[in-house]
């Protein structure tokens, strides 16, 4: 499982999440502008103590974070994830 | 509006401030579906990649094209969701990081501490 923290109307999110989805990975996902402001805030400062910025998406596997859509580290984390399995 | 009319909203200002659109077109088509959903759910073109938090006097630093948007441009190559890029970045003379830090959040945790 790998958790993302995302927005609902940002493309990046959401071609992160449809690259989890297409290579079988389950992913639980923060869409951080669906929560209330106090939990959006909570949930914004806890991606940036993952990310070490303000952005999104950031994903999140263990002590694994890739920030932003980067096709390449994310097929790296997936390969991964398989291996654990 | 359709995103690909408001394509050409978003080409206008771009060679009003010496930018250009994102190359990608899959990307820069789904910025403007999230500029316009923005638009229907909170009245204005909000950046898609960012919280819009209601409160008009934050929110407004983030209307498309944010006021962040040249800073961001000048120093990485893009703006912050990606929409616009620079000369270099859009002729392939460099390239623009896949993410970069969001001056608008720094704005609302400094501000709301």
């Amino acid at each position: 499982m790998v958790k993302v923290y995302a927005l609902s109307t940002c493309p990046y999110c959401k071609k992160t999440l449809k690259f989890f989805e297409e290579n079988g990975i389950q992913a639980d996902v923060v869409f951080i502008d669906k929560l209330d402001p106090e939990k959006r805030e909570l949930a914004m400062r806890e991606a940036h103590s993952y990310a070490g910025m303000y952005a999104v998406p950031v994903v999140v596997h263990g002590d694994k974070v890739i920030v932003g859509f980067d096709r390449e580290k994310l097929e790296k984390l997936v390969e991964e994830i398989r291996d654990e399995s | 509006m359709s995103p690909e009319e408001y394509l050409k909203v978003i080409e206008r200002i771009a060679s009003s401030k010496g930018w250009k659109p994102n190359p990608d077109r899959e990307i820069l088509l789904e910025l403007a579906r999230g500029l316009l959903e923005n638009r229907e759910k909170h009245g204005r073109a909000y950046c898609p990649c960012r919280i819009v938090t209601g409160d008009y006097e934050i929110d407004r630093r983030i209307i498309c094209p944010c006021i962040y948007a040249g800073d961001d441009i000048a120093e990485y190559g893009r703006c912050f969701c990606g929409l616009y890029v620079s000369e270099e970045v859009f002729y392939g003379r460099k390239e623009a990081p896949v993410a970069i830090p969001d001056r608008h959040a720094e704005f609302i945790f400094s501000s709301s501490r």
